[in-house]
């Protein structure tokens, strides 16, 4: 293992909710079992004053998953000069088989770190715990993964040798290998261009329309999260070439490296954000009805939508700005 | 109407020096009428006070207020409840020394957001109301029991509360004050509030100013009358 800060602080922030996670899951179980509003026993009252606690503490290491991401990713790509052949944060995380795991179930604790916020926020917005069993229902859901990150992102971290030599991006991102990286790289410019279009424009006439008429709220969600792999495709068949100014230079990592002028950051940040916020509005719309979530909850989702639509036309922006900034010419 | 059901209260719970404070209280408040609870030191009247106001949690057991449960509300929203529903009066009166009169009577309408003219004319009708106009540049230290009572039950009606909680309002009164009290209670009622105090005082239990009264004894009720 590597000691260095950023490791150490994701190992602390994995620990952290590791354990959280875990006294979540019981405690949700309970609420499961004996949550009853009717009641108003001792173990009633004991259990809706400590969901306040419980949230509160599953919300703090929820939050700290969301930035975790982040540096995850920065970290990969910063070490990467610590590694014989890894050129970006792909070849620090093929420096062994945890490496790929961690990042996906990163991104998968993400975007369940965004729903279950997003949950909690509206359960906190109703004055009679509206959405409570739901949301611990999701930390029954949610701890698992979030321990099975943690865990992997330790073997991981624990399995980091710099005397292996690795791998880098254009081993994995080519259309000679198998697999969906090499599928996405190997899908024409013009055709990830289209579908990213195509998404994008579903997308927005979607987020418009629920926006406008206060419904259609789950297509927008789904349309979202169609573009969210829309783009990372178009991303790494062709956004990846402009960026680079090389027609085969596909990698979607080092896009994130200094002398890209951390683009990728432009670039992947408001795409998770838009589409974690696309799909909390679809998931939360159906709860606008309940009585105690009427006077509030449209207007959330209202709010969520413009931020989803506004993350989208960032990175929108992103995409033009490097296609209209870029020396290659693709088309024409 | 506020109902309490099978409200029970225990402090240090799990202690050796656990306090049953209340003890399985049912319990329903008339809308619009004066209610005293009576009962010895320790009987668990300020207790049941504190719940009714929302500024302590039961035990076990549930608070409605017009069939609404208030008792297991989130915090932010039981500060609402507060802010809006209930005015408090305490037996100490709990004014802030170094403020005047009109500052303390507007301090708790501050959260709500009011423009500040529209407050201060809000408290300077409380004032009018209460006979306290003239004193509302004084500072509160300078005014006599009397007074400063008034000046207490004026900022509990500032966010024109529907309910008026007082805890021994009248326990440092003279007669006179507390039948001057009395007949702004009444005034109170006749608003169409509710008013829910505490005594020891046969002054005030023994009024023809005052609907019902609850006699409490370890934590139970032991009698209402009417």
């Amino acid at each position: 293992m590597i000691f260095q800060p950023p490791i150490l602080a994701l190992l602390l922030v994995s620990a952290l909710a590791g354990i959280v996670a875990l006294w979540s899951g019981w405690f949700a179980v309970g609420v499961l079992r004996n949550w009853d509003l009717a009641s108003g026993s001792r173990a009633q009252l004991r259990l809706e004053r400590l969901t306040h606690l419980v949230s509160t503490l599953f919300g703090f290491v929820m939050l700290a998953e969301l930035v975790a991401l982040v540096l995850f990713v920065y970290n990969a790509d910063r070490m990467s000069s610590l590694f014989v052949g890894a050129m970006c944060a792909v070849g620090t995380l093929n420096v062994n088989a945890y490496g790929f795991p961690a990042l996906y179930l990163k991104i998968a604790v993400f975007f369940a770190a965004s729903l279950w916020l997003l949950f909690d926020r509206a359960d906190r917005a109703g004055r009679d715990y509206p959405l409570t069993r739901l949301k611990y229902g999701a930390v029954i859901v949610i701890a698992p993964l979030v321990i099975a990150s943690g865990i992997v992102e330790l073997a991981y971290f624990l399995g980091l040798k710099t005397d292996v030599i690795t791998s880098c991006c254009s081993k994995l991102f080519t259309p000679a290998n198998e697999g969906i990286a090499s599928e996405m790289t190997g899908l024409g410019p013009d055709t990830a261009l289209i579908l990213l279009a195509a998404a994008g424009a579903a997308t927005a006439a979607t987020g418009f329309f629920a926006f406008l008429r206060d419904r259609g709220h789950v297509v927008f969600a789904l349309s979202a999260a169609v573009l969210f792999v829309a783009a990372i495709t178009a991303t790494i068949s062709v956004i990846s070439l402009y960026v680079y100014d090389h027609p085969n230079h596909h990698c979607p990592f080092c896009l994130l490296q200094p002398e890209y002028g951390y683009y990728g950051y432009a670039l992947y940040l408001p795409l998770f954000a838009g589409t974690a916020l696309a799909l909390g509005a679809g998931v939360i719309r159906p709860f606008a009805g309940l009585q105690s979530l009427q006077a509030v909850l449209p207007g959330m989702i209202r709010r969520l939508v413009v931020l989803s639509l506004t993350a989208f036309a960032l990175f929108g922006c992103a995409v033009i700005w490097a296609i209209v900034n870029s020396n290659l010419i693709l088309f024409g | 109407m506020i109902k309490l059901q099978s409200v029970t209260k225990l402090f240090n719970e799990g202690r050796p020096n656990e306090v049953r404070a209340l003890s399985d209280v049912d319990l329903e408040i008339a809308r619009n009428a004066v209610t005293v609870l009576k009962g010895p030191s320790g009987s668990g009247k300020t207790t049941l006070l504190s719940i009714v106001g929302c500024m302590a949690r039961p035990t076990s057991g549930r608070v409605f207020i017009e069939g609404e449960m208030v008792s297991g509300l989130p915090e932010k929203f039981l500060t609402l409840e507060r802010r809006t529903t209930f005015g408090f009066v305490f037996q100490r009166f709990n004014l802030i020394r170094g403020l005047s009169v009109l500052e303390n009577v507007m301090l708790p309408a501050a959260p709500l957001g009011l423009e500040y003219r529209e407050l201060r004319e809000r408290a300077l009708a409380r004032l009018a109301q209460l006979d306290l106009a003239d004193k509302a540049g004084i500072a509160v230290e300078y005014l006599s029991g009397g007074e400063t009572q008034r000046a207490a039950i004026a900022r509990a009606l500032i966010n024109d509360a529907r309910i008026l909680i007082a805890d021994e309002p009248t326990a440092n009164l003279d007669t006179d004050l507390t039948h001057r009290f009395l007949a702004i209670v009444e005034a109170l009622r006749d608003e169409g509030r509710t008013v829910i105090m505490t005594s020891h005082d046969p002054r005030i239990w023994g009024s023809e100013n005052v609907d019902t009264v609850i006699d409490m004894e370890d934590g139970r009720i032991i009698g209402v009358s009417e």
